[in-house]
Formats: C-alpha cells, structure tokens, sequence
C-alpha cells in the first residue's frame, strides 16, 4: 500500500518506508513509537496514517508528474539503445584487506566490486552460515577456560562444550529461519563437539599443547598494504614452543592436504598464508597449518593439515589429510595477495570481469544485478 | 470393450487413432484425451472434425467439478501453499512434538525447503497413485514392521558388492541400531502423513486445485455419484486416448470410474515402450496396457530411415535389421573437446541445414531438458538463426526477461538494490561501474533521514551491516544526492531516468500493470542486436511471452498490483510450469524431449547427450516410498546413527534396481528422440565419456557399434579447419 501511488506519499519515499519496514519493523510500528522522520513529505505521511488508522480511504495522490496519454494498448516497440558511458578506472579507497576479501576478489572480481565496494544487498546468511557462526563463538568461550584441554577429563570437556554451544546457539536464536533449524543444527553441533573433545584429547595426548589464542585480531602490513583478520586458534606446542594456526570449517572443504595445497598454489585461497605471515611477523615459529573440519557430525575430526617445511616438497596424489607445506610457497602467496591489493588500489578495472565458472554465483546475493554471468550449471541430478 | 492401438514410435498409431475418431464422431461428439502430462496442443492441430472435444484429462476434471468453482493452480503455487500448511512443523507447534510423540529430527528436515520440496513431490506421487494420507501412514507403518522385524541379509555378497564403498557402512547395522532406525522411519512416515493432510484439509479444500488435485476429487465424485459419470458418458459416448502410456493410476481410475472397470467404449493408444514419465509423474504403462482388450498393433516403420531405426533397435536390445548401402549417412556422430566447440558444431551443422533449403520449422534441436541450453541458443542466434525454445526452462529465469522485470521492479520497489543495480549497468541506462560505485556511497551531504534513530548496525541483522545501505543506492539514484559527482553523461541519464520514473508512477495509477510494463519497456529497454536480427526476434518473443504471462495473472487476480506480478515471478525465476513452444515461423525448434512428442522434423538434432545431461544422473529424493515396504529414508539420522545412510534405504536401491530403472526410462527417452527425424540425426557430446557405469553414454555406444548408415564426424574435427574452435 505504501508504495502505490494512490497512497498520496511520493512513491520513492512510499517505497523506502516499505523497505525499511523488512528490517525496522512495520510501518504502523514506526508510526507509533514516533520513529517516522519524512521531512518535506511529513504531511502526506500523516495524512496517510491517519487515513491507515482510521480504515478510510486516502485521499487521492499527489502525482510527482502529470501522467503523458500513453495508448493503452500500445505495441511492444523498445527504445533506442545507448552506448555505454566510457567511465573512469575503479579505485578502491584506502582500506584494510582480508583473506576472504581476496579470495572473493580472485574468484570474482566483480563479486568482489559488488561486494565490497558497492555493498548495496545485505546478505542474509543462511541456517549453514548461522550453525558457524555460533559454533566458532562455542569454541572461543570454551579454550578460553581450557587453554590446556589434555589436562582435563572428558567427561568435563564435553560438558563444558556442550554447554558453551547451548549457549552461543541461543545467542543466535533468532537467525535462524525456523525454530526446527535451531533444534536440529543444536543437535547437530552437540554431537560435532563430541568428535571434537575425542579429537582434541587425542591431539594432547600425542603432542602436548597450550591454545594461546582464539579469535585472534590479526594484523599485518606487506608492503604498505594493511590486512587484517581473525585467527580462530593459535596451539603452542608444549614441547618445541611452535605454532599450529587453526581454522574451523564448518562448510566444505578440501578433502586432502594435497588438494589445499594445490588451492594455495593456484591463488585461490589466502587464508592459511595470510595467517601464517601475520605470525610469523609477530614473532612466532609457525610450524603446522590446519583447517579442521566441523560439518559433518558422522565423522571424525581429521584436520587437514599442512606441516611447514623450509623446502619445497613434490605435488603428491595423496589423498592424506596431512601434508607439507613450504615457505616458498607460502612467499609465492604472500605475493599474488600484494598483487592483488595492488591491483585493487592502483585501479586497473573500468568495468569488473566475471568469473566464467558458475559455481562462483552460487551464493552471491548480486546473482541478479550481474548481466554477465556464466549460464548456470546445467541439473546434473534427476530424482 | 476397451480398443488398443500399439507400435512404436513412428509406426502410425496416432493416425490410425485419428481415423477412428473421425469415424466415431460421426456418429455423435467423442472425447479426444491425452494424459495431464502431454500438451493437448499436437492432437487439437491435427484432429481434422468438430465433433471431437481435445483436452487432456485434467481440464475434463476441472469440468467435472465446475460447480465447486475450483481455483486452478500450477505446481509451484501448490508447493508454497503446501509450506505454508507446513508451518506449524517448522515452528514445532505440532501436538506430537510438543509431547514428544513425535521427534523432529527426521531425514532431510534440518534443510527445511530442500524437506518440503521432497515431501510434496511425495504427496504428487501418493496423489498420482490414488494413495490418501491415511492409507500412506498405514502403509507405512506396516512396511516398517515387516522389513525391520524380519530383516534381509544385508552382508550377502551381492548387496556389499552392489553398495557403493562410500556407503558399505550403511549395512554394518546391528539389531539396536536397525531399532533406531525404524523409530527414526516411523516418525519421518507421521511427520509426512500429517503434511499430506494438512495439505488436503487447507489448500485442497479451499478450492486451489491442482490438475492432479482436480483428477484426484474428479475421479472420487465419479465413483460415489454414478450419476455423474452417466452424464459424461451420454454426453461423449466413446472416449480415445493419446499416449496412454503416461497415465497416471489415478487418470486411469477416472476413466474407470467414467467408463466402467472395463473402459467399455474407450481406445486407449500409445507404446509402453515410450513412457517418459514413470519416475517425474507417476506414469503406469504396466498398468494401462494389460487391461483386456482388442488390440490393432502398428508394426511398420513409417517415418525414420532405416539407419536411424537401426540405431534405435541397437540402442534398446531389439537387434538392428539389415539396413541397405545408402548413399549419405543420415546418423551423424561428433564428440567435441568443450561444450562451447559443441555448440559451435551444432550451430554450423544447422546452418548447413538451412542452405539446403530446409525451412526453419523442420529442424528439431532437441533436449532432454531445456533448462540450461543457453550455449547452444547464443550459437544459434549468434549465426542470425531464430530459435523457438519450448520445454522445462523458466521463462522468468531467461536474460531477457531479467532485464524487463528489473525494470519493472525498479518501479515498484527502487529499493530492491539487486534488479536497480541491473538496470543502472544494464541496457537502459549502461553507466560505468565508477558511475555504480559512486551511486552506492554516502553523499556529501546527509541523506534525508527517514527514521529518526536509524541504528548503524543491528545485532539481528546479519555481519556488521549498515541498515542504512538498504536505502543508500535507491535514494541516491532517486533523489539525485550524488549527481554532483558523477560524469555529465551519467547524470544526464539519471535525470531522464528519474523523470520516467516519476511519469510510470504516475502512469501505476491508471494502466494495468501489463500495460504498464509495455510502456516502461517502449520507454527504457533497448533491444538487443540489430534490427531484425534473429538475437532481437528471441528478445522480442522473451518478452510477449513475459507479458502473456502477466495477463494471464491479472485476469486470475484481477485486483493484484504490480508487485504481486513481480513476487510471482521472481518465485518461478528457478521452477515454472513448462515454457509452451511459440511454433513461431522461420525459427528452428529448441524443445525438451517431452515437448516434441507426437511431433516429427525432417532433420532432428541430439546435443549434450552425455552421462550428466542426457540422462541426467540418478539421486534418489531424501525418502522413498513403496506401498509395500513403507517408506524408505535415504538419510540416516539421530542420535547413535553411525552411517550417512540407512540400511534399508541401501538394501532397497540394491532390490530395486531404480537407478537402472531410471536409466532404462532415459534410453526410452533417447530413442523417442531418434524417433522423431525423418530424415537424418546428428547426436553430439562434449568432452571425455564416462565409462558409463552409473548412467549410460549414448553417443559412446553408437561410436562403438559401428552401424551402417552412422558417420562420427569426431575424429575430423580440427578448429584449424573449421570455425568453431575450440574455447
């Protein structure tokens, strides 16, 4: 109603109320708790509400134009076209760069202008985004009361665990689409965190381990280019004083180390890399990489991780969660990422490419403002 | 007594059907039927006398039950109000699982939509199967006694070697987790059955009816009022069906209950060996043709050649006859490196086909779905060759259509920043991504505040997002707040565009939103190509075929505004009720292999046949179901659950064999497709066959038999030589 133009509220201005009624509440809401600022417009809001509250008729519209006689049974003819605007080179303002904006940036650099720098579509999450979220708050609060977790028992570490999960998934309540979706990824995450404390206690026993941080503001500057991130978890090995970064996965991921590795090589991911410079210029011997894998709550915790070793070692076929990394590899990253930064600050875009590979819209929330997309994936599954 | 009329594809059956209802209805009015699931558009076109009513069996429901003034619905429609019946389960408001009679950890129900999607193509299957919700649950629950309480031997070593590694777990189940496993199935079968009625007893009853809904109650007031079918019967003494082999039971049922147990005066025709729609829509040859009957059986090959027969019977077990030297090879053959080389080939191949004066109408591209065939539509209309595209593909998800309803939503809603960004970088306006950058971020000046205490962030709202970006860009573009900063030519274009803005607002109030819409697209949307280009015919029937629809809405709702319009089809930008070919002259035909049946073409086309696409691979839904075993739950869930999978659920595909089955419906398929060419068929592929073990590779296997008559252009393929390159 508040978009019609018989409301009598100029329709932008209707169709704003109506856009901020989908997240601040409706508009007979507004009104009452006198949140309504419409300016100029102020009276033909009011009248409008008056005209709401009372159940009666508005009056008619104050039009913003005079209606052209246009015939109404007119046949579809088009207009002209226009040749596109020349337009200037995009230049991203000074800003502070994630891995996740990177990895975005090189899978899609027009996802990552959509993103990042028009920011104009919220986007919304889902129940699989919300179950990580939640999780990752889980774990935070739990390793900081057991920074030690071998030291501990079982039963008191499920326990715990389970209570922080209870917790944080309450605080996220209300993200959640449907309260069955709450129930059942509570679940889920419950028994997820059984593998997890088996995991962890195994993990002790063989090498003893101290976390000293979760959720770790991380940043670092390469070559003037600030970055800035979050450690899930950093474990000082008790017995050699190294560093193992940790990155919870609660989505998919690579199911080897080989295939992460080949990840990295290609500059599809940054995150590992990102991490491990932000420590080491910090000060600490990062020796292991691991990204450990929470989805699925059939299976065991079996991080897949790579050892960082001083020289390069062969491409393997291996299917093996564990893996080697080397520093050289890791420097050949830490370059694409001061590439990429450079690209994106210097500006070298008039108008952003699309990525050719469907499987990059899968999830981008500008899937319909993108006029060059690739076909989607054709339906390979029949039920 | 029931007639039947048998044969295979091409062999003359529709004619010989025809001549019959020619005769018949001489003698008084007939019904001409074909089932819901077959367009009764062919045999309207081609039944020659006036005393013949054509219609598929739904629209004869619909008219059985005009005195309930029924609301007809597609199916898409019907899912979203079988989720609203749904609700109260997804908010754990149901009695049972407040009193924990019932666990809501069931299979697939942690993805709620993924969930409803599945159970409602479930209660489509229980609908076309004449099964009530009552009669499912009691099904159900005994087929969950009877396979748990005396389970089979899930180590014989043909189940371990039929089960996938992946899934050999499943069938390490011992005696408790086999009991968790049925308390697990007993609850999804409730959850289900109560679903089932909730969906009768709200939507159903209410008068929205689905074709299947309106045959099901078609078919139950025809058996409890016999009156009623008296009526029918002496209204259309005799009844003749097309393509019976895709009844459904419960069309079958109606018949019976219209004509009698017997079908007394009904000519059922079709091949059982051409059903296409067991496994989509229920359909039951097995059941059709062995009614007791006279039978006249077409056995002569009357449209294809004989290479493309061979080809057939080689490809179905059936043994291929001698076939005669022939001078040209009509069964062409090609395996590209890419799917773009593919197009390419197939584009050229068409092209060829028209320099020697084949008309547009009789080549035939076909598909088994038209849903993502874009690369071979762009390669076509890239060579200036207009396409008539007809099938499973959205008419709401192609580009064309994109742009004109994002302009239309720029006018309703300049806040939904998706489709505005579209239509600022689109054709409309075609402004420079600065131009879009600058549009998005803050104005020098404050924005007009429209609440007084509009919060920079909210914990309820996702990452850390400024509430104020959900107006920024609208009220930018709208309001003019940055055009201090833009370019002369984009604020140039932003002023006409806001001025048009404020004349199509203005223009709301009087026109109908179809009328509206053809003056915001003659005002804003360009055409795509040149002038009476092939690409700018395509757009141009993209967009009447668009406005068709919005009629057709508006004369279903005829209070709904344009917003209405545009949440309708921005539901069906994914899944809509199959895109009717336009026949439009001089275009070549790019259908699915449904929409071409009953047809035939000089030249037929095959592409993208390989394992994947044509057919498609095999994935069960999250739960099977058989009246005899109950349901069977693909998902293995609950607390304990050491398998991703159920026992059952993998002893039953081992059993079944449906994914043979399935496969064996998609040669059927193939081979339908083969059929419809009276003169020649290419079938082309891209990139490495698979080895063909979970689905078949059809091209491979004409590859590899060598068939007299075949060429396999393949291995002469240079990019080199000939212009599609490889891309």
């Amino acid at each position: 109603m508040l978009r019609s133009p018989l409301s009598g509220i100029p329709q932008p201005l209707g169709a704003a109320y109506a856009a901020l009624a989908r997240s601040q509440g409706s508009f007979p809401e507004l009104l009452e708790s006198d949140r309504l600022a419409a300016g100029a417009s102020r009276d033909a809001v009011l009248r409008f509400a008056a005209a709401l509250r009372a159940k009666t008729p508005v009056q008619p519209a104050v039009l913003d134009a005079p209606i052209t006689p246009y015939a109404q049974n007119s046949a579809l003819t088009l207009c002209e076209p226009v040749e596109a605007e020349p337009g200037e080179v995009v230049r991203a303002p000074a800003t502070r760069f994630s891995a996740s904006q990177l990895n975005t940036y090189a899978e899609c650099a027009r996802k990552w202008f959509y993103r990042y720098l028009c920011s104009a579509v919220e986007d919304k999450g889902s129940s699989a985004s919300f179950y990580g979220t939640a999780f990752h708050a889980a774990l935070e609060a739990f390793h900081q009361e057991f920074p030690q977790p071998a030291q501990a028992g079982a039963e008191e570490l499920l326990r715990r665990l389970s209570a922080c999960i209870k917790t944080a998934f309450d605080v996220h309540r209300e993200h959640f689409e449907t309260p069955v979706e709450h129930e059942l990824q509570l679940r889920r995450a419950q028994r997820t965190a059984r593998r997890y404390v088996e995991w962890l206690l195994a993990e002790g026993r063989r090498a003893p381990f101290t976390v000293v941080g979760c959720e770790l503001a991380t940043e670092l500057q390469m070559e003037g280019y600030e970055f800035v991130g979050y450690i899930d978890r950093i474990d000082r090995d008790d017995a050699t004083g190294t560093v193992s970064v940790i990155d919870y996965k609660t989505g998919s991921i690579a199911t080897s180390a080989e295939e992460y590795r080949a990840q990295v090589a290609a500059f599809e991911d940054f995150q590992l890399p990102f991490y491990y410079w932000a420590r080491t210029e910090a000060g600490d011997r990062v020796s292991r990489l691991a990204l450990v894998p929470l989805k699925d709550s059939l299976l065991d915790v079996r991080p897949v991780a790579l050892d960082v070793v001083p020289f390069a070692a062969e491409r393997t076929r291996s299917r093996s969660p564990s893996g080697r990394i080397s520093v050289a590899e890791l420097e050949r990253a830490r370059t694409r990422m001061i590439e990429l930064c450079r690209e994106i600050s210097e500006g070298t875009h008039r108008a952003f490419p699309v990525a050719t590979d469907p499987d990059a819209c899968t999830y981008c929330s500008y899937l319909v403002s993108c006029a060059g997309r690739p076909y989607p994936a054709e339906n390979r599954f029949a039920r | 007594m029931t007639a039947f009329i048998t044969g295979g594809a091409g062999c003359g059956k529709t004619a010989e059907l025809l001549s019959r209802i020619e005769a018949a209805s001489a003698h008084g009015p007939v019904l001409a039927l074909v089932p819901s699931a077959v367009d009764p558009q062919d045999l309207r076109t081609r039944i020659a006398t006036d005393g013949a009513r054509v219609c598929d069996v739904s629209e004869l429901a619909f008219e059985m039950l005009g005195d309930l003034d029924p609301e007809r619905i597609d199916d898409e429609r019907a899912a979203q109000l079988f989720a609203i019946a749904a609700a109260p389960l997804l908010s754990l408001e149901w009695t049972e699982i407040v009193d924990a009679r019932v666990d809501p950890e069931v299979p697939g129900l942690r993805a709620p939509d993924r969930f409803l999607e599945a159970a409602f193509r479930l209660v489509r299957k229980l609908r076309d199967g004449c099964i009530s919700p009552e009669a499912f649950l009691e099904s159900a629950l005994r087929g969950a006694t009877g396979w748990y309480s005396n389970p089979p031997n899930l180590a014989h070593p043909d189940v371990i070697a039929y089960t996938k590694d992946a899934y050999r777990d499943s069938l390490y189940a011992d005696p408790p987790e086999l009991q968790r496993q049925y308390r697990r199935e007993v609850d999804l079968a409730k959850v289900l059955a109560k679903l089932y009625r909730a969906y009768l007893d709200h939507p159903v009853r209410r008068g929205c009816l689905t074709a299947r809904d309106a045959i099901a109650l078609a078919r139950e007031r025809a058996g409890a009022d016999p009156a009623c079918a008296e009526r029918l019967r002496a209204r259309y003494s005799a009844a003749f069906v097309d393509d019976a082999q895709e009844l459904t039971l419960c069309e079958l049922q109606l018949l019976q209950a219209l004509y009698g147990e017997s079908l007394e005066g009904v000519t059922l025709c079709g091949d059982p060996e051409s059903a296409l729609t067991t496994f989509r829509a229920g359909a039951r040859p097995d059941r059709v043709f062995t009614l007791q009957g006279e039978r006249t059986e077409c056995t002569v090959q009357r449209r294809s050649p004989p290479a493309i027969d061979a080809a057939c019977r080689h490809l179905t077990g059936a043994g291929a006859p001698a076939i005669p030297a022939s001078e040209e090879p009509v069964l062409t053959l090609f395996r590209a490196s890419t799917q773009r080389a593919e197009a390419d080939y197939v584009a050229d191949a068409v092209v060829d086909l028209l320099q020697r004066n084949t008309a547009p109408e009789n080549i035939a591209v076909l598909f088994r779905s038209v849903s993502s065939v874009g690369v071979y539509r762009d390669a076509l209309l890239a060579r200036n060759v207009d396409v008539d595209l007809g099938g499973d593909a959205a008419i709401f998800g192609e580009i064309d259509a994109i742009d004109a309803l994002a302009l239309l939503w720029s006018v309703y809603d300049p806040f939904r920043h998706e489709y505005l960004l579209r239509v600022l970088s689109g054709t409309t306006l075609r402004l420079s991504d600065h131009t879009l950058y600058t549009l998005c971020g803050e104005p020098p000046d404050p924005q007009t505040p429209l609440l007084n205490d509009l919060p920079e962030g909210e914990p309820k709202r996702s990452g850390r997002w400024d509430a104020k970006r959900d107006l920024r860009l609208g009220w930018n573009v709208l309001h003019g707040d940055r055009d201090a900063d833009l370019s002369d030519l984009a604020r140039e274009r932003l002023q006409r565009f806001r001025a048009m803005h404020a004349q199509w607002n203005a223009a709301a109030a009087s026109l109908a939103p179809s009328q509206l819409a053809v003056r915001v697209w003659n005002d804003a949307l360009a055409p795509r190509g040149t002038p009476g280009s092939a690409t700018q015919a395509y757009q141009m029937r993209t967009l009447q075929r668009v406005l068709d629809r919005m009629r057709a809405f508006e004369a279903a709702h005829p209070d709904a505004a344009l917003g209405e319009f545009l949440e309708y089809a921005d539901e069906r930008e994914q899944n809509d009720i199959a895109m009717k070919p336009e026949f439009a002259q001089r275009a070549v035909r790019m259908f699915s292999i449904e929409t071409a049946r009953g047809m035939e073409f000089d030249h037929v086309i095959l592409p993208n046949v390989r394992a994947g696409a044509f057919p498609r691979w095999y994935a069960p839904d999250a739960f099977l179901y058989s009246p005899s075993q109950g349901m069977i739950a693909k998902e293995n869930v609950g607390e304990g659950a050491r398998a991703a999978r159920t026992a059952k659920f993998s002893y039953y595909m081992y059993r079944m064999k449906t994914r043979e089955a399935y496969n064996r419906e998609e040669r059927r398929a193939f081979v339908y497709g083969l059929r419809r060419a009276r003169r020649s068929v290419i079938v082309t592929a891209s990139e490495r066959a698979s080895r063909g073990a979970a689905a078949p590779e059809f091209l491979a296997e004409l590859q590899a038999a060598h068939l007299r008559g075949t060429e396999d252009q393949s291995d002469r393929w240079r990019p080199s030589h000939r212009i599609y390159a490889a891309t």
